[in-house]
């Protein structure tokens, strides 16, 4: 029934395309290789004093041949550790080939027993454009994007400017109460989100808040870690710095804005880009709170089942298309890694800064 | 008042730091306001979180306790109606006696820490062999880490459904269109096709309880590629900032090179593989999303694959407001011990 055994020539087809990206590392790696011992042999010989390296004439050294032997040990090292990571390389990005490929196959292409590499009946736009096009009662591409990006960009900035005051209070000002407040700040940390979530779920519905924006926007403005991070970086800006400015004659609020936010640049870009991407995600509150489907986010919108709406098929296949799906994926995951491309110094600064500082 | 119980001379001393004039009432009011400004600053804060935080948590612990609590049912004031008081949510979730066909709390427990507790360790030391590979290389180094970085920026839910495409077996039971890749590629060493996830996989019985071994695969694996490339990260900048003296003294020492990454390595770095490790368990028993992206909204066939928080949630939706209440509780406290058991240990083992 399977004839799974053989192995088939699309199963060859991926054989031959990951040996190809191997052979590529490998290619690359003894270029590598060859320009790095020429530069350590000569950094060697300008760094070493005297005897290791003292000469090319000296035959019958044993202190070369160790070194010879050495050499070559760490080179099969090097070798594997490369191997090594190529397949994890691989691995972690396969998922992303394969949802691209499959977004763009025919589900006929799709469903053949033995997977392409590759759409080898040609690109299938169509099902980019049926996803979109596909307006029905789970609700319109547009619309979700739409909700996303109003959502997204308001609770980004609002949020950003209240972490950004809290956090300057925090580190800078002297009020009665400061640190119990941080303390409790923190404390509500420990408590998981969900416990939140559903009180403040019973609380807007009965505000009778349930498709607005409002719900999607108030409940996750503050969020304690991005001001405990940011308090740290504003603790770290010194002192002198502040006095200087008061005797400037700058008021808190013109030295925050005039001097803190410009030095901690970085670290607010981090919190604005995670903020972000993290409303882009967000699919359990906007699920809960907004039952209609045009009022929900991106991410909901593809959590649903597409099927053949548009008739690409003829009516062959009545179920939801796994193509159509992928479809859905690459344009939710798109944005993230456009951003990913051009903002990944800060992107990973900031998920660094949390590691080490959670 | 507060000056009637000093001595005058304090009350002098005070008055000559204030530069040395003698403040007028409005003046004193003003400073004692400019002093606690900071609180319109924090205001914004304070206020969201007065309502969304700490209002919740009150609210959570007195709704767990009102039994028959239902969205559905709602007062005349608008707030959902209840039928007295007691622990009788939480005997109900315990016994998994919910009485409306939902999700069991046993079964989402055991789920849950299965999952946490193989994936978690299981990603932890991969990324630190990931890490330790990568720190010994020079030569496209970035490359490597910006590619084994990129899971990180996924939406759980669009990924879990391209994982799913690799397991899941298309077309109909008996005779399917296509396999998936993994059941190819276990074709090649001669295993026949496995249902990863549909109806006919592959589960031991333990009494009323399950234990879809095969379903639990597809979530471990798709745990272990997202988890990696944060941990990785974390793992590699702590790499880096290990002092090197301390290599080049071992290995003057003539320490080989696994000596090293054991005796040296691993406790440099060990107060963050034991972070990675705290912050790992904590999602992995929260965790929720990756399963419905996996796995839809039933999360496998009546729930067998359910998290806690998916429990919650399922009752939830399923407008048991009482259940999700009490289930919340119980997480809380299941993450309480954790956080507990975790101080204890980190306390002894984790050298800084």
């Amino acid at each position: 029934m399977f004839d799974l055994l053989v192995l088939s020539s699309v199963a060859a087809n991926w054989l031959v395309a990951l040996m190809v990206i191997v052979i590529l590392a490998e290619v690359g790696v003894v270029v590598w290789l060859a320009l790095s011992i020429r530069s350590r042999k000569t950094a060697k010989s300008a760094s070493v004093v005297g005897q290791w390296d003292l000469s090319a004439g000296d035959e019958g050294f044993d202190v070369q041949k160790v070194q010879k032997r050495e050499r070559a040990k760490s080179i099969i090292k090097t070798v594997f550790v490369y191997i090594f990571l190529t397949i994890c390389a691989v691995l972690a990005f396969l998922p992303f080939y394969w949802m691209v490929i499959s977004s763009f196959k025919t589900e006929d292409e799709y469903r053949l027993s033995s997977p392409t590499f590759f759409p080898t009946m040609g690109f299938q736009f169509k099902n980019y454009t049926s996803v979109i096009a596909q307006t029905d009662s789970s609700g319109s591409f547009l619309q979700v994007l739409v909700n996303t990006l109003v959502v997204g960009l308001i609770s980004t900035s609002l949020g950003v400017i209240i972490t950004v005051l809290t956090a300057y209070a925090l580190a800078r000002m002297n009020f009665k109460g400061k640190n119990i407040l941080f303390a409790a700040m923190l404390a509500t940390m420990m408590i998981p989100g969900e416990m939140f979530t559903i009180s403040n779920y019973v609380t807007v519905s009965t505000w009778k808040w349930n498709d607005t924006y409002t719900v999607l926007i108030l409940p996750f403005l503050v969020s304690v870690y991005y001001i405990y991070l940011l308090r740290n970086n504003f603790m770290q800006i010194p002192n002198s710095l502040y006095q200087a400015a008061k005797v400037d004659g700058l008021s808190d609020m013109g030295y925050l804005i005039k001097v803190m936010v410009p030095l901690t640049a970085p670290t607010l870009v981090s919190i604005t880009l995670l903020k972000f991407i993290g409303t882009w995600n967000s699919y359990i509150w906007p699920r809960l709170v907004n039952g209609t489907p045009d009022w929900q986010m991106i991410t909901n919108w593809v959590s649903r089942g597409f099927t053949d709406r548009m008739g690409l098929y003829g009516g062959r296949y009545s179920e939801t298309l796994d193509t159509l799906k992928m479809a859905a994926v690459c344009m939710v995951s798109l944005p993230l890694f456009v951003l990913f491309i051009f903002c990944r110094k800060y992107i990973m600064h900031g998920v660094s800064k949390s590691g080490t500082k959670g | 008042m507060k000056f009637r119980n000093r001595k005058p001379k304090e009350v002098e001393a005070d008055l000559v730091l204030n530069d040395g004039v003698q403040l007028s009432r409005k003046e004193k009011f003003l400073r004692a306001f400019k002093e606690q400004s900071g609180w319109l600053f924090v205001a914004p804060a304070v206020i969201l979180m007065l309502i969304f935080t700490a209002y919740p948590i009150v609210s959570a612990f007195i709704n767990a306790f009102k039994q028959d609590l239902r969205m559905t049912s709602l007062g005349v004031t608008g707030q959902p109606m209840y039928n007295g008081w007691g622990f009788d949510n939480f005997v109900r979730v315990l016994k998994g006696d919910t009485g409306t066909g939902g999700a069991n709390f046993l079964q989402c427990l055991i789920n849950t820490l299965v999952f946490t507790f193989v994936s978690v360790p299981l990603s932890t030391l991969l990324a630190l062999l990931i890490s330790v590979a990568l720190n010994s290389i020079k030569a496209v180094q970035k490359a490597y880490q910006t590619i084994l970085f990129l899971p990180y920026l996924t939406n759980s839910l669009a990924m879990g459904a391209v994982f799913a495409t690799f397991f899941k077996i298309v077309g109909t039971q008996s005779s399917p269109d296509t396999v998936g890749i993994v059941n190819l590629v276990l074709g090649w060493f001669g295993i026949s096709p496995i249902d990863w996830m549909g109806l006919q996989s592959p589960a031991w019985q333990l009494g009323s309880l399950s234990i879809p071994w095969a379903k639990y695969i597809v979530v471990i694996v798709y745990e272990i590629w997202s988890g990696l490339p944060f941990k990785i990260l974390i793992l590699f900048s702590a790499l880096q900032s290990v002092n090197k003296q301390y290599y080049d003294a071992a290995r003057i020492d003539g320490a080989s090179r696994n000596t090293i990454l054991w005796k040296i390595t691993a406790p440099m770095i060990s107060p963050q593989i034991s972070y990675l490790l705290v912050t790992g368990i904590m999602g992995g028993m929260k965790q929720y999303s990756a399963i419905i992206g996996l796995f839809d909204d039933t999360m496998g066939h009546d729930y067998d694959v359910g998290t806690i928080v998916g429990y919650i949630y399922q009752y939830l939706d399923s407008s048991y407001t009482g259940y999700a209440f009490a289930a919340s509780l119980i997480l809380f406290a299941i993450i309480m011990v954790i956080t507990a058991i975790n101080l204890r240990v980190s306390n002894k083992r984790v050298s800084y």
